[in-house]
């Protein structure tokens, strides 16, 4: 009786036209598959990616060199060096992330009193050098130029939260 | 039965400042008397702690008992100050006598320092009674030619010299132990107690401070008897008082009646409200003492225990009197801005919570008040009385706490409507 | 005075006190904690801050536990509501004017209000008016303010009436205005002023070399000791990445309290200075290079060989008496390995005449605590403020509790207690000596018979014979200026005859960190290890430079400005063939003529023992490396006596020294007896203008000379000539002039100044200041030309 079960599934191609059919479902659906870089997934506004420094409206940077981030870092990737700059201000002389080291858990961005230090949503970097690992306080401070915009919605979003 | 003690010679003298019309109502008898007698020092005291005579100055601690805490035989320098330095707002009394009747407080003084032994004085006079200081130092200047000052007085061996010292403006310079620093030259601030100056004075040693009210009741004390001004009195409030009376009424002034006088006299005595307003509240004892309503108030008498059960104080007996087109914000405001300002800033929640209270209370008055606000007011209030160096955190905080108490629905109304509930436009302040 | 104890009941545990102790001093030594801001142990109570109120069973109020004495039975609970609410009611007050700058602030991290705030604080402030603003104020290059921050809690205040003995900082304004501030924007100059930064609860006195330099949380503590004046003051250096970011002091109730002068404080500025020499340098054809260690040591060895090699006599050594003991040791082993006996520390002695006479081991003679209960004290030749502030801190606390101090100085100095001054020219301060010897018939022989006999006694001389005679425990105690006198072992000898004749005691004020160590290292030529006398004296100090030597070895010492006369040393130096000096800096004073510099490790540095005025051995550990390629020197001498074929040189620890030099020398104990009566001619003279050159605070040693912070204090005076107003007259020259000072025949322009501190016949001009360096000696006849 199997036997013959069997036979004719297969004589009439059962199986395939049931596979067929979940093919069809999908070949009519619409589609999800994200064409990056074409198209980009959607992103939250908590999105880990790399890092940038911030500066005020005046084009004051914003880090006063607490160090509280290089305090809380888990795996010690932040270097900081502190003087007085000419005013009399507290800056950074050095302001460096090991990219290398740093595991994108967001504590830099948690501990800063000022919100200086912020996770940006850029993901789409690579190093070709070594070096270029590190993360300076001028690259850090082009990232967030460029990005301000992205940066401050991003930080309005989750401002409820915090 | 007015004007008994302090102002007992005012009223039948032309210029009674003057030492020899002091002198014609029996002025320097008491003094002469006692060193020509040779009457014993404890006996003054003995006297003074019958009289029940309490400290006029505001706080109230027998005159008596606190001469008794030190020892005349004690060696080495000892002090009398007079605190003329009459800095609580609404009270004007000791003005009045030492612009009328310096000799009975330099007669007082003298007296003092005999009974503990002390041969210097010093009178610390509030830095804005400039006219009154002059006064003061002519009628030094008389005692000491007449001889009730100096060496050897009336040829006892006994010698008193007396200095009158003014105050740079400092309302914490009224606290006892601000005012030695004061005189010592240094910041006013006040000191921590114990030691208190009995023991730990001026410069270091034993030293009475009393007010001028009190010290200048001390010589028809010692001539009419302890008993006597006892039973002016009523019962733990012996004597009479001056109470200075001021706000919007026909005839504010300074008034000698004894103690235990129903509010209601005094209230007719100062010829009762102007243009027709009415009777709101009263604060009976000066600023720091809290305010009592107006009916409430009618139905009191003025001595120490009555208006304490009352929850006020009689304080140093300024009695302010706020009619119905007074806003008890508006009031409060000044009253808070007044111990800002004044608060000596030495130790923290007065420095701190003064300043904090007055931004709260203003904020209120300008129409920016919240509803938290009065919670805030009542809380801080708390954190301020009892922890303080002096009594100043405590005088700033009891207004406070006093007009929440009773007038709390003008400040809600001052918070829902953002203006005043009694008149439309801004009101005056006090009387 | 009973002794009995009163039992109080804290938190239901029961404790016992002397009555009148106060609670909150009870309570700390129980480990019970009350919070405080204004309650410090050393300072007066204020009882201002209103943090420790406590509650007291009886009491309707929380009373402050900082004034509130002990009493039998007296309960009290620390954490009950009444406390906790009144406590956390005085902290919301606190912090309701407190900026929340805590990020910037330099105190972050080691806050005592945001310790305290974690604990009672609340983490929402119902404050949300403005906040007080208070402007910047500039009191000086050591202490950074910032008075928004203050929380008036007056211990600045209170240090400076009690500790410093100088008001220098005051609250000024009334309630919310009150600020703390100096007098008329004048600066903070005491010597001890850098305390207040440790005393400051938050961060409105904070320290302006190590502003913004690290966090707290950064930083590594090691202890240490202080390598400037005699005390040794206990420390604790904080270091960062290799580099020494600030010192602190360490608690040492026997030798610095909890305070430290500023000298020590500030100095490890110096260790990073531009002048820090980093690699070896030897002299080639007149051209100074950079070589490696191996070339630069075989270039000193074959320099002292063939200099000294044949004669042992032709080597002198002089070393820096701030040198740890052993380097000191390893120096003179080296000096007497090879054949040679003329080894000095003393370098700015003028005045050798008592060797062998001499107090073996010249120290205090009591312990620095000791000081405190001194009640007479005579000092000779000494500014103990500047020189060693924590030994004149100890004097002032005896001097407040009824002991009578007078000085004998050829200055008058500025002191912070009461004291007499008999100030005159160098010679007559002799005269002065022998006046109270005469008072108090002080028995001499020879010489010093003859003058003390020619001795007229005056009132103050009785005077002081008296206090000295009266007194149950009193000191003759010789400065630095007595040190560098021509007539020292006049001196010495005068003041232990009166020590004998009174019953006091005769004590040395060491003017440097290791004084004592070197007398104990051996680094004399008269005595070695142990201060045990040598069969072969070799020349002193004084020798060696006026009779020069074919080679020298200088150890941590700059010709211009550690000698007590540059000139004479520069021109023994000159004449030397071969110049190798162990320096941590390179100078011009040592440039122009040494032929070899061997870079050694500084302050922190190097492991080392240094031994204080009281004879208190204290070793340390070196907490950073030496910078650039600069070695410990005492593994330089090490390995210099390798190459030089000495036995002896085979330790390979510092403490192998230690134990080497501890098996003559550890129970050697300070000895300042003095085996003669007599002394030799006077040798200052009363006739022309005398010179008194004292040694300024903060131009002590190499390392605070390039302490750039304190070097721009008030009290670091560039060089000028000093004179009395009549003295100016008499000599015929105005303030501000520019003068040409000739001693010698070496010439300097310099400034003058009138000064009513110097005696009439005297000049001061300060030594090592830059502007001396090519002077005299520190006392001498000069005389003044008009530029």
């Amino acid at each position: 009786m199997t036997v013959f079960k069997n036979y004719i599934k297969s004589l009439f191609l059962l199986e395939l036209l049931k596979g067929l059919r979940l093919t069809g479902r999908y070949f009519f659906a619409k589609k999800f598959t994200v064409q990056y870089p074409e198209e980009r997934a959607p992103m939250s506004p908590r999105f880990r990616g790399l890092h940038a420094q911030r500066r005020y409206d005046n084009g004051e940077e914003r880090c006063i060199a607490c160090k509280l981030c290089e305090a809380t870092c888990p795996a010690l990737a932040i270097t900081i060096d502190v003087e007085a700059r000419e005013d009399g201000s507290r800056r950074t002389s050095r302001y460096d992330i090991d990219l290398f080291k740093c595991i994108f858990c967001g504590f830099c961005q948690e501990s800063c009193p000022v919100d200086a230090i912020v996770e940006t949503r850029v993901y789409e970097y690579a190093f070709e050098k070594r070096g270029e690992n590190i993360m300076t306080k001028d690259k850090l401070l082009a990232v967030g130029d460029e990005h301000e915009s992205q940066i401050s919605a991003d930080i309005a979003a989750q401002a409820k939260y915090r | 039965m007015a004007n008994e003690v302090c102002f007992r010679t005012l009223e039948y003298l032309k210029q009674p400042w003057e030492l020899e019309e002091y002198k014609s109502r029996g002025g320097y008898e008491v003094l002469t008397h006692i060193l020509k007698n040779k009457v014993g020092p404890s006996e003054v005291v003995e006297t003074m702690k019958a009289s029940g005579l309490r400290g006029r100055g505001g706080a109230g601690f027998p005159t008596g008992l606190k001469w008794s805490f030190i020892s005349r035989n004690a060696p080495g320098q000892k002090y009398v100050v007079c605190n003329s330095d009459e800095g609580e707002p609404g009270t004007f009394k000791d003005r009045d006598i030492l612009r009328y009747n310096p000799h009975q407080l330099i007669e007082g003084m003298v007296i003092a320092g005999y009974a503990i032994g002390a041969t210097v004085g010093y009178n610390y006079i509030r830095g804005e009674f400039w006219e009154e200081y002059e006064r003061f130092e002519a009628a030094l200047e008389q005692a000491r030619a007449a001889g009730f000052l100096g060496d050897n007085l009336l040829g006892s061996g006994f010698d008193f010299q007396l200095h009158s010292h003014l105050g740079g403006g400092a309302y914490v310079c009224g606290e006892e132990t601000a005012l030695l620093e004061s005189i010592e030259g240094k910041k006013g601030q006040p000191r921590f107690k114990p030691p208190f100056p009995a023991h730990f004075g001026l410069y270091g040693r034993p030293t009475i401070i009393n007010n001028t009210e009190s010290l200048s009741s001390v010589p028809v004390i010692l001539k009419e008897g302890g008993e006597w001004f006892k039973e002016l009195g009523v019962e733990n409030s012996g004597g009479s008082k001056l109470f200075s009376i001021s706000g919007n009424i026909n005839n504010p002034g300074v008034f000698e009646v004894p103690l235990g006088t129903p509010f209601s006299e005094l209230f007719e005595l100062v010829g009762g409200m102007k243009d027709g307003r009415k009777l709101k509240a009263v604060i009976p004892g000066g600023c720091s003492s809290p305010v009592i309503p107006g009916e409430q108030m009618m139905d009191l008498t003025m001595d120490y225990d009555a208006i304490q059960k009352a929850g006020s104080m009689l304080g140093s007996g300024a009695i302010v009197i706020i009619d119905d087109q007074q806003c008890m914000v508006k009031m409060l405001d000044r009253m808070s801005y007044f111990y800002h300002e004044e608060s000596c800033g030495q130790c923290t929640p007065c420095r701190e919570g003064t300043g904090w209270l007055w931004r709260v209370v203003n904020r209120i008055e300008n129409g920016k008040g919240r509803q938290e606000d009065l919670d805030l007011l009542e809380s801080v209030c708390g954190k301020i009385a009892g922890r303080t160096v002096c009594a100043l955190g405590d005088a700033a905080a009891m207004p406070v706490r006093g007009m929440l108490k009773y007038f709390q629905e003008e400040f809600q109304y001052h918070i829902d409507h953002k203006r005043c509930m009694v008149g439309a436009g801004p009101t005056k302040g006090l009387g | 005075m009973t002794d009995e104890l009163v039992t109080i009941e804290v938190d239901g545990r029961e404790l016992k006190a002397k009555p009148g102790t106060m609670l909150i001093d009870v309570t700390d030594a129980a480990g019970i904690n009350i919070p405080r801001f204004c309650y410090h142990k050393k300072l007066s109570v204020s009882a201002n801050c209103r943090m420790c109120l406590v509650e007291v069973e009886k009491v309707p109020k929380p009373l402050p536990a900082c004034c509130t004495p002990v009493n039998e039975g007296m309960k009290v609970s620390t954490r009950s509501p009444m406390a906790l609410g009144a406590q956390k009611g005085t902290m919301e007050f606190l912090l309701i004017n407190h900026p929340l700058d805590c990020p910037i602030c330099d105190q972050g991290g080691e806050c005592e209000l945001q310790d305290v705030a974690v604990g009672y604080g609340s983490d929402v402030s119902r404050y949300s008016e403005a906040k007080r603003v208070v402007p910047q104020r500039d009191i000086g290059p050591l202490i950074a303010t910032d008075f928004t921050r203050c929380i008036h809690c007056t211990r600045c205040v209170r240090f400076g009436a009690e500790i410093a003995g100088v008001r220098e900082l005051g609250a000024t304004g009334r309630g919310e205005h009150m600020t703390i501030g100096t007098f008329v924007e004048k600066s903070v100059d005491s010597e001890m002023s850098g305390n207040v930064i440790d005393l400051c609860p938050v961060g409105s006195l904070t320290a302006k070399p190590s502003r913004y330099k690290a966090r707290a949380w950064e930083l590594t503590q090691h202890d240490s000791v202080a390598p400037h004046d005699s005390v040794g003051s206990n420390i604790h250096v904080h270091t960062r990445n290799n580099r020494v970011v600030r010192v602190h002091p360490k608690e040492n109730e026997s030798i610095n309290e909890i305070w430290l002068s500023d000298r020590d404080r500030f100095s490890y500025e110096g260790l990073n200075s531009e002048d820090r020499l980093t690699q070896p340098m030897v002299r080639k054809n007149g051209e100074w290079q950079e070589v490696e260690w191996q070339e630069a040591l075989e270039f000193a060895v074959k320099g002292l060989q063939s200099a000294a090699g044949s004669d042992g006599d032709q080597l002198a050594t002089l070393v820096s008496a701030n040198s740890t003991l052993e380097e000191l040791y390893l120096a003179q082993k080296l000096t007497r390995g090879m054949d040679s006996g003329n080894i000095d520390h003393r370098l700015r002695q003028s005045d050798f005449r008592l060797d062998g006479n001499d107090s073996p081991v010249p120290g205090l003679g009591i312990t620095i605590q000791g000081i405190e209960s001194l009640d007479a004290a005579l000092l000779v030749g000494s500014n103990v403020r500047k020189e060693q502030p924590i030994i004149a801190h100890r004097l002032r606390k005896a001097a407040k509790s009824g002991a009578k101090v007078s000085f004998i100085n050829p200055l008058w100095i500025d002191l912070h207690f009461e004291a007499d001054q008999f100030v005159s020219t160098p010679a007559v301060m002799v005269d002065n000596l022998a006046s109270i010897a005469k008072a108090a018939s002080a028995k001499l022989t020879g010489n010093l018979a003859k003058l003390v006999k020619a001795a007229e006694v005056s009132e103050t001389a009785k005077s002081v014979a008296e206090q000295l005679k009266s007194a149950n425990n009193g000191v003759i105690m010789l400065g630095n200026q007595a040190a560098a006198h021509p007539d020292y072992s006049l001196l010495v000898v005068l003041a232990s005859a009166i020590a004998e004749a009174t019953n006091t005691s005769l004590s040395y004020i060491p003017a440097l960190s290791n004084s004592v160590g070197a007398a104990l290292a051996g680094a004399l030529p008269h005595r070695g290890p142990a201060a045990s006398l040598v069969e072969k004296c070799g020349a002193n100090a004084q020798m060696m430079q006026s009779k020069p030597r074919k080679a020298y070895l200088l150890m941590g010492a700059e010709p211009g400005f550690d000698f007590w006369d540059p000139s004479l040393i520069n021109s023994a130096l000159d004449q030397a063939e071969c110049v190798v000096a162990l320096t941590a800096y390179h100078s011009e004073s040592l440039a122009s003529c040494a032929d070899v510099m061997l870079p050694i490790a500084g302050f922190a540095e190097t492991s080392g023992t240094l031994v204080n005025a009281e004879g208190t051995w204290q070793s340390f550990n070196g907490l950073v490396k030496p910078q650039g390629d600069a070695r410990p020197a005492w593994k330089v001498l090490r390995v210099l006596g390798n190459l030089l074929d000495i036995d002896g040189f085979d330790q390979n620890s510092s403490d192998d020294v230690l134990e080497e030099l501890k098996s003559h020398a550890a129970e050697t104990a300070i000895d300042n007896s003095v085996s003669t009566k007599t002394a030799g001619e006077l040798n200052s003279s009363t006739e022309g203008l005398y010179r008194i050159g004292d040694v300024p605070m903060y131009a002590s040693d190499a390392l605070v000379r390039r302490a750039s912070s304190l070097q721009r204090t008030n009290s670091a005076e560039p060089a000028a000539v000093r004179l009395s107003a009549n003295q100016a007259k008499s000599s015929d020259v105005e303030e501000e002039e520019t003068l040409v000072v000739v001693q010698d025949g070496n010439r300097a322009q310099l400034p003058l100044i009138i000064d009513p501190r110097v005696p009439d016949g005297a000049v001061w001009i300060s030594s090592a200041l830059p502007g001396t360096e090519k002077l005299g000696g520190q006392f001498g006849v000069v005389t003044l030309e008009k530029a």
